[in-house]
């Protein structure tokens, strides 16, 4: 292919764009359906996702109390000892924060309508211990740190809700796994389907190609105006997809979302880095490797 | 040069299109290959241009050695060739002019070059005025000449003609055969298939006859062939 033709093979290309009307369209409309099913697909797993994980990390926590509210000394000794914890090197600890029991009071008296039934208590005669409440990091060494803690605060001061969370850490991990199989099927059939549509957009116009290969033209030269054409049509159902699937998002998704669970949306803005890159790329692969592959079967002429 | 040697064309089991032909067309002869529908001319085109592949035998066509070449030369071997086919083969969506523009750029030519040469073209078959016209809208007349306009565009070494008169009266295939001529004189092999006896007596040049699939005859100047 000589360079003296590129410019006539990208026009070549935008032209029939333009006179292919219908089976662009076609094929934009049919890129545009698959983008969207994926990205709402993937947008809603990913909020049930994100909601499951924040759960879970509100219970990924270790209660330990302290009730000798006198003794200073050992308040003070256990709260040592549990530094000394955090500072081990491999601490499964990712901090922890020290509720007073007097905070601790307050907070309940806060809660709606305890006021009066704990107008009784004060400073003086404050039934509360004091809490430490630690977060650790990882869940499978969890058990190592429970016995120390034990240790520290003894057993029946340690409260935690372990089974709650290895639960709810499971319902994450399968969501994730069952998302990603019927995302990578949804995947499969999109791209069948485009490339199908590709193939007919193709296979119209096979004498076309037949004749330039009669007449001596190269596969390069014979290819590349489909491929031209192709990323055109990629980009244009990239470009209105990503649109489409914003206020798809915003408008219908997200509400419909936030009905069934009091669910915090996640920003459509934490989306750009992936969605539109996705589409892009779901359109890239049809302009040039679903054209390439289909014009090819033409070309052995 | 053209070599045919044992050359065998089978499209399947039962049709043997071409059934041993040995044949040399030197470069700037003139010939004609005439014989019965169904003989095998149109087969025997289709493999000089790799449109079809021969089954046994050895074909070399302008040094290219058919028998063995690999696929990415055949748009170079088509190029030496210019081959008016008999169903035509024009793009439809492109205008007359744009035909035979394409034809050029395919082979890489300068766009100067292209503006100055395809309107030559188009007068030389008498098409200026349908220049803007789409093949559609043609007569059979004239889209075999818009084909022809095609095939020589590229000043081809070798022009195949396929039928090139089939469809155009009388004083057109006078005027198609003389342009033929006037591109013989010019040094290129010509090749015309034809069922027309009376331009092959007309014009006097090598005539190869063809009948069910091998060269019954091969004679220099006019020839009588009797159905
Ligand atoms: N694509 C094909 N598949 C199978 N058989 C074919 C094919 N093309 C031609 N044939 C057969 O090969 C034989 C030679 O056909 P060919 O087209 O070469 O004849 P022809 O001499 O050009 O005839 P005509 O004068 O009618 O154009 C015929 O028997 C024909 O039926
Ligand atoms: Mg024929």
């Amino acid at each position: 292919m000589r360079i003296r033709n590129i410019p006539h093979l990208i026009g070549q290309g935008f032209k029939s764009f333009w006179r292919n009307g219908a089976m662009t369209t076609a094929a934009i409309l049919v890129l545009i359906c698959c983008m969207l099913v994926l990205g709402s697909f993937y947008v809603i797993i990913d909020n049930l996702d994100n909601f499951i994980e924040k759960q879970s990390e509100e219970i990924k926590t270790i209660n330990a109390y302290v009730y000798a509210s006198d003794d200073k000394e050992e308040l003070a000794n256990k709260k040592a000892a549990l530094d000394a914890l955090c500072e081990k090197e491999n601490s499964n600890i990712a901090k922890y924060v020290h509720i007073t029991k007097a905070e601790a009071l307050e907070n309940m008296k806060n809660q709606e309508g305890m006021e009066d039934v704990l107008s009784k208590f004060n400073e003086d005669n404050n039934p509360l211990p004091e809490t430490f409440c630690i977060s650790f990091k990882d869940f499978d060494t969890v058990q190592q740190l429970m016995r120390e803690l034990e240790e520290i605060f003894g057993a029946d001061k340690i409260k935690s809700e372990l089974g709650m969370y290895e639960a709810v850490n499971n319902l994450s991990s399968t969501i994730t796994l069952v998302g990603f199989w019927l995302m990578a099927i949804l995947l499969v059939i999109a791209i069948l389907i485009i490339m199908n549509t590709v193939k007919l957009t193709v296979f119209a116009r096979r004498k076309d190609i037949a004749v330039m290969r009669y007449i001596g033209a190269t596969s390069a030269f014979v290819t590349s105006p489909f491929i031209v054409e192709g990323i055109i049509v990629g980009l244009v159902a990239a470009i209105i997809s990503t649109g489409l699937q914003y206020y798809l998002y915003t408008g219908v998704l997200a509400d419909i979302i936030s009905g069934y669970a009091a669910i915090d949306i996640v920003p459509a803005t934490e989306y750009i880095a992936i969605v539109p890159v996705a589409f892009l790329a779901l359109g890239l692969f049809a302009g040039i490797i679903a054209s390439a592959v289909s014009v090819k079967k033409h070309l052995d002429v | 040069m053209i070599e045919f040697k044992d050359v065998v064309m089978s499209y399947d089991s039962d049709t043997v299109a071409l059934n041993g032909i040995n044949l040399v067309i030197n470069d700037g002869e003139f010939v004609f290959i005439v014989g019965r529908s169904g003989a095998g001319k149109t087969t025997l085109t289709k493999l000089l241009m790799r449109e079809e592949r021969i089954s046994s035998g050895k074909l070399t066509v302008d040094g290219f050695k058919l028998d063995k070449m690999p696929k990415r030369k055949v748009p170079y071997l088509r190029r030496s060739l210019g081959v008016v086919f008999q169903d035509f083969r024009l793009f439809p969506n492109m205008t007359v002019y744009e035909n035979v523009a394409f034809a050029m750029r395919v082979v890489g030519e300068k766009n100067s070059v292209i503006k100055k040469r395809v309107p030559y073209f188009l007068n030389l078959v008498e098409l200026t005025d349908k220049a803007d016209r789409f093949p559609g809208e043609l007569s059979g007349g004239e889209q075999q000449r818009v084909a022809f306009a095609r095939a020589i565009a590229n000043n081809p070494k070798i022009v195949i003609a396929d039928e090139p008169t089939g469809n155009v009266d009388r004083n057109m295939s006078l005027e198609l055969m003389d342009l033929l001529v006037r591109i013989n004189k010019l040094g290129k092999t010509v090749i015309v298939v034809t069922h027309d006896m009376e331009l092959v007596e007309k014009f006097k040049k090598r005539t190869l006859t063809i009948d069910d699939g091998v060269i019954v005859s091969d004679k220099n100047g006019g020839v009588s062939i009797e159905d």
